[in-house]
């Protein structure tokens, strides 16, 4: 093939692809993908799991279109009046057959004539953005725990980091009052905190007002612009200025050690008060959650999903599947399994539940799951559980075989 | 307290000071009657695992490491850290 040939090749080939991208380009109420289409929008944080949700409700016959805005937006969206979303959505293409992306290919989706969201995701309490109050026709739903932590970049010198230190960082922008090596506002990352439930958690976890926090947006603004911006700190002069929060299904993704291209490091949190910092995992090289699930890491909450208090067939299917509200063994099965794949944890597994927001006075009360699943729980995430197996209950004692691993109850 | 526990104690403290070189509250709630850095509770768990005195020679597997941030880089600590 001669130079000009092989470029005519490949400008034809892009004008396939480009052919092929614009014959895709479809509202999300019509992607091509098959399924009764559900609008969900808000918190960016959520997105790993409600993709690997959105293959399991595609089987309910539920199409799951998401639309990233940030927990307070999408909150804003479906506690207020004509607040029809135009941003783009995507759904997920589970079976791969619509796209040349593979199995579970991204696929963005148009909703510039306006959409409005059946179900808001936020990573907060409501009460944590500012000006939402829910309809009185609204209930607050409640998913799996999602997990957030500090990082810095995998070369920093930082291994913790404590609610006081995280006062002055965030408080102070690294400039007038400074803690050790964080002093440069344009290292110090953040969200928007009127709209991030990552941010309007850590401001509360902090004690800090959202409208207090002093920081850089990176990029788009949104959960990978902050990875990405810690990341890029890992090299240079920077490496120990550096710090950032995301949610848990970043943090571990990337988390140093893996095999990621981003790798960050996820700090030790110190509460207020406390003399010593845990990490979400028993360690760092570990995925077992331990230090969230008995309460002694504090940076986490609820999956919150807000609705009608009486919401249509379909609607409701996709809550029951949060919730588990009436739903059958195999698909609370499925759930878990998506929930820990995108490493949030589900209630089950859980030992103290959130009441109220994350903040210096916790809000954590023990909670005793009427199904327990930890031993399952800790299998998925771990690889390995000391439970003892089961196929019935007979090895279980008083307990009980759920999910083949001997339980309490 | 048991003979057998409170060689447990010793041994985790033991191995434990090296390793957290630092000391962290004990779960006090517990009816261990050791001092309080190494007392069996939630802050030795780094070695002894348990959660309560009654498990720590259990080789349960809650382990829990016990970090630290220094305060003291923070301006103002414990009681005029400055406000924003």
């Amino acid at each position: 093939m001669t130079l000009n040939s092989k470029c005519a090749a490949i400008i034809a080939a892009g004008t396939i692809t480009l052919a092929s991208a614009a014959a895709h380009a479809a509202t999300c109420a019509n992607s091509g993908l098959a399924g009764t289409v559900i609008y969900t929008g808000g918190s960016s944080a959520a997105k790993p799991m409600l993709k690997n949700v959105s293959a399991t409700l595609a089987q309910a016959g539920i199409r799951l279109v998401y639309i990233s805005l940030g927990s307070c937006v999408g909150l804003s969206d479906i506690t207020g009046t004509n607040n029809a979303e135009k941003s783009s959505g995507v759904v997920w293409d589970e079976t791969g057959t619509l796209t040349d992306g593979g199995v579970g290919a991204e696929i963005t989706c148009d909703n510039s004539a306006g959409v409005a969201l059946d179900v808001a995701i936020s990573d907060v309490f409501p009460s944590s953005c500012s000006n939402i109050t829910l309809k009185g026709t609204q209930t607050d739903y409640h998913g799996s725990n999602q997990v957030f932590s500090f990082i810095v970049p995998t070369t920093s010198k930082h291994t913790t980091i404590s609610s006081e230190a995280g006062f002055v960082i965030y408080g102070w922008g690294g400039a007038t009052h400074v803690v050790d090596t964080w002093d440069d506002v344009g290292h110090i990352f953040m969200r928007d905190p009127t709209k991030s439930g990552s941010y309007a958690m850590t401001s509360s976890l902090i004690g800090l007002l959202p409208s207090k926090m002093k920081g850089t947006i990176p990029g788009a603004g949104k959960t990978p612009d902050v990875l990405a911006a810690v990341y890029g700190d890992t090299t240079g002069t920077n490496k120990d200025k550096s710090i950032g929060v995301v949610s848990q299904d970043y943090a571990d993704a990337n988390r140093a050690g893996t095999q990621s291209t981003t790798p960050v490091k996820i700090l030790a949190f110190q509460d207020k008060g406390s003399s010593c910092a845990y990490f979400p995992d028993s360690t760092d090289k570990t995925y077992d959650k331990i230090n969230v699930r008995t309460g002694l890491y504090p940076f986490f909450g609820p999956i919150h999903l807000i609705a009608d208090t009486t919401p249509t067939t379909n609607v409701s299917t996709v809550l029951s599947y949060f919730t588990r509200a009436g739903l059958a063994a195999a698909a609370k099965k499925t759930m878990i399994d998506n929930e820990v794949a995108a490493y949030t944890v589900p209630q089950c597994a859980m030992k103290v539940s959130r009441t109220a927001e994350v903040s210096p006075a916790l809000a954590i009360t023990p909670y005793d799951s009427p199904e327990p699943c930890g031993c399952y729980f800790e299998y998925k995430a771990t690889g390995k559980t000391t439970c003892t197996q089961c196929t019935d209950n007979g090895p279980c004692g008083s307990g009980q075989c759920r999910y083949g691993y001997c339980e309490a109850k | 307290m048991k003979t057998r526990n409170l060689i447990a104690i010793a041994a985790a403290v033991l191995v434990a000071a090296p390793l957290l070189n630092v000391a962290c509250n004990g779960d006090n709630s517990q009816t261990d009657s050791g001092p309080q850095n190494f007392d069996g509770g939630k802050d030795v768990q780094v070695t002894d695992t348990g959660t309560n005195d009654a498990q720590q020679t259990d080789g349960g597997s809650d382990g829990a490491a016990c970090l630290t941030f220094d305060n003291t880089l923070v301006p103002g600590y414990p009681n005029n850290i400055p406000q924003p």
